[in-house]
C-alpha cells in the first residue's frame, strides 16, 4: 500500500520533468537560413510607407552584378551645377585670366597623397560636368562610385553586397544603398572625431543615488 | 457536510476567541507585531503609488531583499517536513507534540514567501494572469510557474493535515490515519520539491553563471534543514519557557541531531564552492570575488559575508560538540546563530552576487531603502502574527482546552 | 501587378499575420473559447464585488461627466483584455482602437496603433560592424525618440561598449565614456536585444507575455506583463529594460506612430525592450538606429531572403555573435571590414 504510494507519486513526478523537456531540443532555428535559396518575391501594398518615402534615385550601373539597386543622384544636389556654367573654358585658361578666387578655392585635398592624387586624378580638366578614370575614361558624376571603386576594391566589393554603405528607403527590395561621396567628402574621406551626439549618463546618475 | 460546515465555524469561532485573550506579554506580542504590519502596509502603499523606484533595486540588481528573504522562507517552510517524516511516515512519536507547530510553521512561512513575491512584482494587480485557464499559465516552460504551482500545493496540503487532524480532535475524535498519512507522505516529497524547484528557479539561467550551478539544489536542501529545524528549537524553547504545552527533551535531541548533520554538509559545499571558485578562478568567478573580496572598490556585501561565514563556523562547532558531550547547554544560542547565518548566506549572499557583475561587467551596487526594508519587517510581523494565532490555537486543541460544544 | 490588384480586396494578405500565435506550441494547451467565458466569469465576480464596496457606483454617479465614464468603461475592458498573443483579430483591432480612444481622451491629441502582423517569409536579423561603429550615440538618441522611452529615468535599449585595442572584454569595456570619438587606440560594440532564436526570456516568463513572433522579433505584451522580471534575470545579454516608475514623455516628442508590441506609451511595472522597431521594420523601414547611424554599421534585413544586405554578410564576411556558448542562437551578428 505505502510502496504503491511511493511509486505512483515518481512516476507522475518523473513524467512531468520529461513532458517539460521534451521540446527544448528543437532543430537549431537558424538552420533555416542555409535552408532558404529561394528568391523571395515580396507583396509591395505591404510596404506602402517604404514607398512612400521620397529620395531621387537612380539606377546603378554595375555590369558585372546579377540584381540592380538603386543608388541616389549626385548631379542634382551640387548647387551650381552644371559645372561648365563656370567653367566654360578649360581650367588653365581660366588661371590665366586672373578672375581671382571665387567659388571652391579653399579646397584642399587630404585624400592618399601627392604621388598618387590631385584634382586631375578625378576631374575631368576638359568636360568639367564629368568626373574621369585613370584610363581617361569619362565617369557621371551620378555614378562616382566607379571613380572610387578604382582603388578602393574591396569596400567596393562590400558595398556592391551589402556589407557597406548605407542603406536608405527601409530593408524590402528595391534596394537603395548611399553612394561613397553620401557619407564620405571626396575631398577629405575619413571620418572626424567629435563628441558623442548623446552622454550615456543614466549608469552614472543611478550609482549617485546610491 | 453541513455538519462539518458547522463545526468549522464553530472551530475558527472558538479560534479567534482564543487568540483574542492570553497574558500581558502576549497581548505586548501581539500589539508589536501589528505595529510592525500597519509599518509594512504603509511602505507597501508608498511602493504601489510610486512604483517600485522607491525601492533599491534598479536595471543592474532586478532582485532585492524580497526575492531574498522569499528564498530564505522557502527553505524554512520546506523543512516542516524534518518533523512530519518522523512521525508520521516513520511512526516514531517523537515529535508528535512538535509537528503541528512545524506545519503551522510551514503555513506562515509560505504565507510570507508568496507575500514577499507580491509585493516584489511590478502589477501585483495583473497577477491573476497567474491563475491557470483564466489567465495564460506559461507551464511547463517556465520554472518560475513550476514554484507557483509547488508552493501552492504545499501550502494546500500543509493547511488542510492539521486542519484534518485539529477538526478530528476538536470533536474529540482520533484522526483516521488512512485520511492523513497519504496527504502526509506526499507533502514529504513536495517538500524536497518545493525547495528543489526554487533553486531550479536560479541553477536554471546559465545566464548568471552564480547560480548556474548543479550544486545549488543540494545545498538549498541542506541550508534549509539546518535554517529551518534551528528556528523550529528556538519556537519550541519559547513555547516550553512561556506556555504550559511542555516538549519533551528527546524532541530537542533529535532536532538538534538533524540540524548538527544539516549544518555539517552546508559548510563543506560552501567549502566546494570556494574551492571551485577560487583555485582557479575564471571570468565566472567575479560574483563570488565580489561577494568575499568586493570588485573595482564596491564591497557593500563583504562584511555581511564574513559576519555570515562566521556565525556558521561557530555554530556548527558548537552543534558538533553538543553531539559529542551529548550536552545542550547553548543550543539555542547556536540555532540563533546558524539561523541568522544562512539568512544571509542565502538571501542577500546569494541573490545579490548573481547580478553584480551584470552580463556586461557592470557593477552597480544594491542598498535597500528604508520602504523596502519597511514592507520585508511588515511581512515578517504578519508571518509571525499568523504562526502565533495558528499555535496558539492548534496547542489549545491538543490541550483540550478548545472543544466542540455544540450537538448536531 | 496582379498581386497588387488582389491586395486591394484587402483580405488575402491581411490575414497572413494571423497564423503567427501558433496556440498550444509552448504549454499553452487551453482552449479559446473556455478561456474567454472564464474570465468574464471573472470579470463580472469582479463587478460585484466592486459595486458591492460602491467603488462602481461612484464611476456612475456621475452622469454627467461622459468622458470620464467611457475611460473608466475603456480602462476596465483593457484590463480585462486576454493576452494579445491568442487574441483574434476581431479582439486585436478592438483592444487598438481602445487604446487609440483612451489616448485621445487623456491628451486629446490621435495617435496610430498598428496591429500589424508578421509578413510570410520574413526573419529578421541584424549585423554589427564593429570596424565602422565610432562610438557617436546618433542610434541611442534615435532609439529613445522613435521609441517613447521614459525620459525621467534615461532609459536606453542600446548600450555602446568602448572597447581597448587588444580585447574584447566588456567587464573593462568603458559604457560610459565622456570625451570625443572615436578615442585613439579604441574600438566601439553595440549591444541590445539580439531577438535570440532559442530565447531564455520567452521561456522564463511564468504568464507568457513574451513571445518570439514569426519574423523572429521577441515581443512583450505591455498589459499581459506582471512584473516579476525572471526575463530580466534570465536573459544573459542585458536586453531587457523594466520600468521602476510610470514613464514620462512630453506630449509633444511622443512618436504617434505606434505598434501594440513596439513603441506604445508603457506603464509603470512592466518589462520593455527593444524590438527591431517592430513599428517601422514590419513596414519594410529599417530600425531607428539603423537609419540614423551616420557610419553604416548597422544593417538589418530578411535573412530568408538570398539576396538581402544581411545575407550578403552573413554568407561572404567572418561574422560572430557573443557568448555563443549558451546556446542562445542570437539573431545579431558581430562583423569586421
Amino acid at each position: 500500500m505505502k510502496r504503491s504510494w511511493i511509486y505512483g507519486i515518481v512516476l507522475i513526478y518523473t513524467v512531468a520533468v520529461f513532458w517539460s523537456c521534451s521540446d527544448s531540443h528543437q532543430k537549431s532555428g537558424l538552420a533555416k537560413i542555409q535552408e532558404s535559396t529561394d528568391t523571395i518575391s515580396y507583396d509591395m501594398s505591404n510596404f506602402a510607407q517604404v514607398q512612400d518615402m521620397e529620395i531621387a534615385v537612380v539606377l546603378s550601373q554595375i555590369e558585372e552584378l546579377d540584381s540592380q539597386f538603386l543608388v541616389p543622384t549626385r548631379a542634382r544636389e551640387i548647387s551650381s551645377f552644371p559645372c561648365s556654367n563656370c567653367h566654360t573654358k578649360p581650367l588653365a585658361q581660366l588661371k590665366a585670366e586672373k578672375i581671382g578666387k571665387s567659388a571652391h578655392w579653399d579646397i584642399s585635398l587630404a585624400h592618399a597623397n601627392k604621388l598618387s592624387m590631385d584634382c586631375s586624378t578625378c576631374h575631368n580638366m576638359e568636360k568639367p560636368d564629368e568626373l574621369t578614370s585613370l584610363t581617361k575614361n569619362s565617369i557621371s558624376l551620378d555614378h562616382s562610385y566607379k571613380q572610387c571603386s578604382q582603388c578602393h576594391s574591396t569596400q567596393f566589393n562590400d558595398w556592391k553586397g551589402g556589407a557597406h554603405g548605407k542603406r536608405l528607403r527601409g530593408w524590402v527590395p528595391p534596394r537603395v544603398a548611399q553612394t561613397c561621396v553620401g557619407c564620405h567628402n571626396p575631398h577629405k574621406p575619413a571620418f572626424e572625431k567629435r563628441w558623442p551626439s548623446r552622454l550615456n549618463t543614466a549608469k552614472l546618475k543611478q550609482e549617485q543615488n546610491h | 457536510m453541513m455538519r462539518q460546515l458547522k463545526i468549522f465555524r464553530s472551530l475558527v469561532k472558538d479560534c479567534i476567541s482564543n487568540a483574542m485573550q492570553g497574558p500581558r506579554t502576549y497581548h505586548w506580542w501581539m500589539g508589536v507585531l501589528t505595529f510592525f504590519m500597519l509599518l509594512g502596509a504603509y511602505c507597501y502603499y508608498q511602493q504601489l503609488s510610486k512604483g517600485l523606484i522607491v525601492t533599491g533595486m534598479h536595471d543592474s540588481v532586478s532582485w532585492g531583499l524580497y526575492i531574498s528573504n522569499f528564498t530564505f522562507l522557502v527553505g524554512v517552510a520546506a523543512a516542516s517536513v524534518m518533523l512530519v517524516m518522523p512521525t508520521y511516515v516513520l511512526k516514531d512519536v517523537d515529535f508528535s507534540k512538535a509537528v503541528l507547530i512545524g506545519e503551522g510553521l510551514a503555513v506562515a512561512a509560505l504565507v510570507m514567501c508568496l507575500a514577499f513575491v507580491t509585493v516584489d512584482l511590478g502589477g501585483p494587480a495583473r497577477a491573476w494572469h497567474l491563475i491557470p485557464f483564466v489567465g495564460l499559465f506559461n507551464w511547463p516552460r517556465s520554472m518560475l510557474s513550476w514554484d507557483v504551482l509547488v508552493l501552492n500545493g504545499y501550502l494546500f496540503i500543509n493547511i488542510t493535515i492539521p486542519l484534518y487532524i485539529l477538526m478530528s480532535r476538536y470533536q474529540n475524535k482520533e484522526p483516521n490515519k488512512k485520511f492523513y498519512l497519504p496527504g502526509a507522505m506526499i507533502s514529504v516529497f513536495w517538500a524536497v520539491g518545493i525547495h528543489m524547484v526554487t533553486a531550479f528557479l536560479y541553477a536554471g539561467l546559465p545566464a548568471r553563471p552564480f547560480w548556474n550551478s548543479s550544486l545549488l539544489g543540494p545545498k538549498f536542501l541542506a541550508s534549509a534543514f539546518a535554517a529551518g529545524p534551528a528556528l523550529i528549537i528556538i519556537i519550541l524553547e519559547m513555547i516550553n519557557r512561556f506556555t504550559t504545552f511542555k516538549i519533551d527533551h528527546k524532541s530537542f535531541a533529535k532536532l538538534a541531531l538533524v540540524v548538527t548533520v544539516a549544518a555539517q554538509i552546508n559548510l563543506i559545499m560552501l567549502g566546494s564552492e570556494i574551492f571551485k571558485e577560487f583555485y582557479a578562478q575564471t571570468h565566472h568567478s567575479l560574483s563570488a570575488v565580489y561577494l568575499f573580496f568586493g570588485l573595482h572598490g564596491k564591497s557593500g556585501l563583504v562584511p555581511w559575508t564574513y559576519v555570515s561565514l562566521a556565525l556558521n563556523i561557530i555554530a556548527t562547532s558548537i552543534l558538533t560538540l553538543h553531539l559529542i558531550l551529548k550536552s545542550y547547554r547553548w543550543l539555542t544560542v547556536a540555532c540563533v546563530f546558524l539561523f541568522v547565518a544562512i539568512w544571509i548566506e542565502k538571501g542577500m549572499g546569494l541573490i545579490i552576487p548573481g547580478f553584480i557583475p551584470g552580463p556586461w561587467g557592470d557593477i552597480v551596487e544594491y542598498t535597500p531603502t528604508w520602504i523596502e526594508v519597511g514592507v520585508t519587517i511588515g511581512i515578517w510581523a504578519m508571518g509571525a502574527f499568523l504562526f502565533t494565532v495558528l499555535v496558539k490555537s492548534a496547542i489549545g486543541i491538543e490541550q483540550g482546552k478548545l472543544r466542540f460544544k455544540g450537538s448536531v | 501587378m496582379n498581386q497588387e490588384n488582389k491586395c486591394g480586396n484587402n483580405c488575402a494578405c491581411g490575414s497572413n499575420g494571423e497564423k503567427a500565435a501558433p496556440v498550444g506550441d509552448q504549454g499553452f494547451s487551453q482552449l479559446g473559447d473556455a478561456k474567454t467565458s472564464r474570465r468574464g466569469a471573472l470579470q463580472k465576480l469582479t463587478l460585484g464585488l466592486l459595486t458591492g464596496a460602491g467603488m462602481a457606483s461612484n464611476s456612475c454617479s456621475v452622469v454627467g461627466d461622459d468622458i470620464k465614464k467611457e475611460k473608466s468603461s475603456l480602462q476596465w475592458d483593457e484590463f480585462f483584455k486576454d493576452n494579445y498573443r491568442l487574441m483574434s483579430k476581431k479582439e486585436k483591432t478592438a483592444t487598438v482602437q481602445r487604446l487609440e480612444r483612451l489616448y485621445e481622451l487623456n491628451s486629446e491629441k490621435k495617435i496610430n496603433v498598428s496591429s500589424k502582423g508578421a509578413t510570410e517569409n520574413v526573419l529578421f536579423g541584424y549585423a554589427f560592424n564593429i570596424s565602422k561603429c565610432q562610438g557617436y550615440m546618433d542610434c541611442v538618441n534615435a532609439c529613445v525618440e522613435e521609441n517613447n522611452q521614459d525620459r525621467s529615468s534615461q532609459m536606453q535599449y542600446i548600450r555602446i561598449h568602448e572597447h581597448k585595442n587588444g580585447q574584447i572584454n566588456f567587464e573593462l569595456a568603458e559604457d560610459d565614456y565622456f570625451h570625443e570619438v572615436p578615442a585613439a587606440g579604441h574600438f566601439y560594440m553595440g549591444t541590445q536585444c539580439y531577438h535570440c532564436e532559442n530565447p531564455p526570456c520567452v521561456e522564463a516568463c511564468p504568464v507568457g507575455a513574451t513571445w518570439k513572433e514569426e519574423d523572429g522579433i521577441v515581443v512583450i505584451d505591455y498589459d499581459w506583463c506582471i512584473g516579476c522580471r525572471y526575463c530580466m534575470a534570465a536573459c544573459p545579454y542585458d536586453g531587457r529594460r523594466f520600468n521602476w516608475q510610470e514613464p514620462q514623455v512630453p506630449e509633444a516628442e511622443v512618436n504617434k506612430e505606434q505598434h501594440y508590441l513596439g513603441n506604445r506609451l508603457r506603464k509603470s511595472g512592466v518589462m520593455e525592450k527593444c524590438t527591431f522597431c517592430i513599428q517601422r521594420s514590419r513596414n519594410g523601414k529599417n530600425p531607428a538606429c539603423v537609419e540614423a547611424c551616420p557610419t553604416g554599421a548597422r544593417i538589418f534585413g530578411n535573412i530568408l531572403d538570398p539576396k538581402s544586405d544581411i545575407r550578403w554578410v552573413l554568407d561572404n564576411k567572418k561574422v560572430f555573435r557573443l557568448k555563443e556558448d549558451l546556446g542562445t542562437e542570437p539573431k545579431f551578428w558581430y562583423f569586421m571590414d
